[in-house]
């Protein structure tokens, strides 16, 4: 199974190209579009 | 995990202290990718407990480079 990657960035466009650069790659994605939405992801699920 | 800098409420170097405060987060790779990048951004974003600091725009080549060595 790849690695899981959380992206943070308020930037839609950015979240969407590094998305679609690191899938290729094979890690699984996790996007946020801000700290609190990040927080609440961390929270909620193991990150590690 | 890849964190920007520059976002309303909390920002990164914020973002990157609170995980870095809860245990079992101390050691995940924290990579900075952001349009800052003069030195004093640097430091600030890695006395923050990031690994690493990456400047906007960056090639993909680079970019994927660098993730898989930190993040393997």
């Amino acid at each position: 199974m790849g690695k899981r990657i959380l992206i943070v960035d308020d930037d839609e466009m950015v979240r969407m190209a590094l998305v679609e650069l690191l899938k290729l790659e094979g890690y699984i994605l996790d996007v946020a579009a801000s700290g609190k939405e990040a927080l609440v992801k961390i929270e909620e699920n193991s990150m590690t | 995990m890849m964190f920007d800098i520059i976002m309303p409420e909390i920002d990164g170097l914020e973002l990157c202290k609170k995980v870095r405060s809860r245990a079992e987060y101390k050691k995940v790779p924290i990579v900075f990718l952001t349009a800052k990048s003069r030195e004093q951004d640097k430091l600030k974003g890695l006395e923050a407990g990031a690994n690493l600091f990456l400047s906007k725009p960056i090639s993909p080549e680079k970019l994927l480079s660098i993730i898989s060595k930190t993040i393997g």
